[in-house]
């Protein structure tokens, strides 16, 4: 079928009303790509479920197409009503929510969401970044603030690491190759022996693994291990160098990733 | 002063500007009907003794010349010519008082019998002076009662009547636009209170439309730039994980992504200072600043490694001095972080901590920047280019806030940054 649809002969208003993840007209009028309704028709529900709420189409076909990419299924609502009604209606694993949406307060969908005693995550996107919010968000029962402009490799690490959290009790492992990262007890083993890191390090291997074989700019890096700080000079030269110590401890350990050097542009975790 | 002062000292000015001079003119005419009706029987008496003695002449030698209110004695013709008649107040002795009493006296010349006399009568003015003197008591004692009475009528029945203001005043004052609490003024009959209560609403309401609408545009300034800035930020992003990308391009890419990554720091940084400006930040909770500085401190801890900086806090005292949390982040956030950037590597930060206020000492490379420039928007140091130049300009805000002083010295290599709380 992937193929089929990659030569072309693939039908958007077939394929949509088949899998009932992105309607027709929502597509087109949105111009998602066949790539992402691709990935919404490959996905079957074995896979991670995720509703972005978001009223900027751009914003939105930017967040869907970086999912979709690493496989999860996608659907969108781009008002509230439709957020509403598509919450009522099936089950997520996630709810990416944008709370100023045009008609109505994002922050409401959480309340309805948690009164019904659901467990999906909620992610909230916010422009305004302002404490209020934040603080009401989290009452209300979000289980994570993400404010704007954020980079994609960001939201998509808060995510697994919210789906860990979510569907492991916050026990768990990850496994890659023959590195194990056990996020409970922040411990790296390297084909069963333990790899020491610092804290700096193993934040950036854990930021590295939850998008494997992508592009991470210097930036989103610097960012996720700074956060405020990243503007100084400083922070690029602090980047290289943990980067740097990192391949060599995961080279001396034996490990079976390895962290590429992209241009002048950032890093890529790889898998050998 | 106070208006009731005012209107009180007015109303007394006045009452005594009129009372005197009537209490004057009053004492005067009262005084004057009674001279006149003294002087009257005075006239009288010199009539009936000067017609008695003219007629019997005899009487001059047999009437006593004692114990009666007239007397007389010769006179000769030339006295007789220059003497005139007069009215005059004197004092007479009285035995049986043992004082001088006031004594009305007329004298008048006359002839009786061919020969020339001047006749002395004497009326007793005691009555009169008592009369005079108890209405004098009594119109000073109304006065005195008028006075304390319009005291009072200012102090109390005034004080009552502009109750409405007062109250209506320690509203206004204790009123703050960030907190929400709308004021209800109280009923009053008073019609300019009434006004003065709807000119208050509606200065207190269209100003909070003011303040909601700046609020608003600053939250609203903020999404509409967010927005764009994380689309351009996102396709970036998904325009770096194309594999045919070549080095050129991605550089590109990369200048692209370091300046949004600015723009979007620097709007957040001027999103702060707008939100410090317009007072935005007004709950507060009491600083603990020791354990605020090693969270500040330990967060740059990897940083401060690899850097290899010595950092030596010294805890002399805490203040006892409140601060909006986030705030208080900022702020001491901002100056480590300061401390720690614009330092060499290999040197040093020792943060000294006391009750009246913080020190920062740190080593770093020689300024450029004229000192009193350095807490204005968008001034940095040109060796740390990327830097975005608002962090001590929020310092700057933030103590303004507060009324903290922040002074910073240089010298050859030694910046010091204090705070006075």
């Amino acid at each position: 079928m992937n193929e089929c649809i990659l030569e072309g002969s693939f039908n958007l208003r077939l394929l949509s009303e088949v899998h009932c993840c992105v309607p027709a007209r929502i597509a087109k009028k949105y111009q998602l790509s066949t790539e992402l309704l691709l990935s919404f028709a490959a996905s079957r529900s074995d896979k991670m479920k995720i509703l972005v709420v978001e009223d900027e189409s751009e914003m939105l076909s930017s967040i869907t197409a970086y999912f979709a990419k690493a496989g999860y299924v996608c659907e969108i609502a781009m008002r509230y009503a439709e957020a509403e009604e598509k919450l009522a209606l099936y089950q997520y694993d996630c709810v990416l929510l944008d709370i100023t949406l045009p008609d109505g307060n994002g922050l409401h969908l959480i309340e309805a969401l948690r009164n019904r005693k659901t467990s999906t995550g909620v992610i909230i996107l916010s422009a305004k970044n302002s404490l209020d919010d934040r603080i009401n968000g989290l009452v209300l029962g979000a289980d994570d603030y993400l404010p704007k402009p954020f980079h994609l490799s960001e939201l998509n690490a808060r995510v697994q690491a919210l789906m860990r959290r979510l569907q492991f009790d916050g026990s768990n492992q990850i496994t890659l190759g023959n590195v194990v990262i056990d996020i409970a007890a922040r411990q790296v083993l390297v084909t069963g022996s333990q790899l020491e890191l610092t804290k700096k390090e193993y934040e950036l291997l854990l930021f590295f693994i939850s998008n494997q074989d992508r592009v991470l700019s210097k930036t989103s890096l610097a960012e996720h291990i700074w956060g405020d700080n990243s503007d100084q000079a400083d922070s690029f030269d602090f980047l290289y160098s943990q980067v740097k110590n990192l391949r060599r401890k995961l080279s001396e350990a034996g490990a079976a990733i390895t962290i590429q050097a992209v241009y002048g542009f950032g890093y890529k975790l790889v898998k050998e | 002063m106070k208006l009731l002062t005012i209107t009180t000292r007015y109303f007394l000015l006045l009452l005594l500007g009129l009372l005197i001079p009537w209490t004057i003119w009053f004492y005067g005419s009262i005084r004057y009907i009674i001279y006149h009706q003294v002087d009257e029987f005075l006239a009288n008496r010199k009539f009936e003794i000067t017609r008695e003695t003219t007629q019997h002449p005899s009487l001059l030698r047999t009437l006593p010349g004692y114990k009666t209110d007239f007397t007389w004695q010769p006179i000769t013709a030339e006295q007789m010519r220059t003497l005139r008649e007069t009215y005059s107040d004197t004092m007479v002795w009285e035995p049986l008082e043992g004082e001088k009493e006031p004594y009305r006296k007329l004298e008048t010349p006359f002839e009786s019998g061919g020969k020339y006399f001047k006749l002395t009568i004497l009326a007793s003015l005691t009555d009169t002076q008592k009369l005079l003197s108890t209405l004098l008591r009594h119109v000073v004692t109304l006065f005195v009662v008028l006075f304390i009475l319009l005291v009072l009528l200012n102090r109390v029945i005034l004080r009552r009547l502009w109750r409405p203001f007062h109250a209506a005043l320690a509203q206004i004052r204790t009123y703050r636009l960030d907190r929400h609490v709308a004021i209800e003024f109280e009923q009053t009959s008073v019609l300019e209170f009434g006004e003065l209560h709807a000119a208050f609403s509606q200065l207190i309401s269209h100003t909070q439309q003011a303040y909601q609408q700046q609020k608003e545009f600053t939250e609203n300034a903020s999404h509409e730039i967010q927005t764009p800035l994380a689309i351009a930020r996102n396709q970036v992003e998904l325009l770096s994980q194309d594999a045919e990308l070549s080095t050129s391009q991605a550089q590109r890419l990369d200048s692209i992504e370091k300046n949004l990554s600015r723009m979007a720091r620097l709007n957040k940084s001027l999103l702060l200072l707008a939100k410090i400006e317009n007072n935005q930040f007004p709950e507060t909770k009491p600083l603990e600043l020791p354990k605020l500085i090693q969270t500040v401190v330990e967060q740059l801890d990897e940083m401060i490694e690899y850097k290899n900086l010595r950092v030596s806090v010294e805890n002399a005292g805490e203040p006892l001095i409140r601060m909006n949390p986030d705030l208080a982040e900022v702020f001491f956030g901002n100056l480590v972080r300061n401390a720690v950037f614009h330092n060499i590597p290999g040197g040093y930060i020792r943060i000294e901590l006391d009750q009246q206020g913080v020190l920062f000492e740190n080593s770093g490379p020689e300024l450029t920047e004229v000192p009193a420039n350095l807490f204005g928007r968008f001034v940095k140091n040109a060796k740390a280019s990327s830097s975005q130049g608002l962090g001590l300009s929020l310092v700057q805000s933030i103590s303004k806030l507060y009324g903290f002083s922040v002074e910073y010295t240089h010298q050859q290599g030694t910046h010091r940054l204090s705070v006075t709380f």
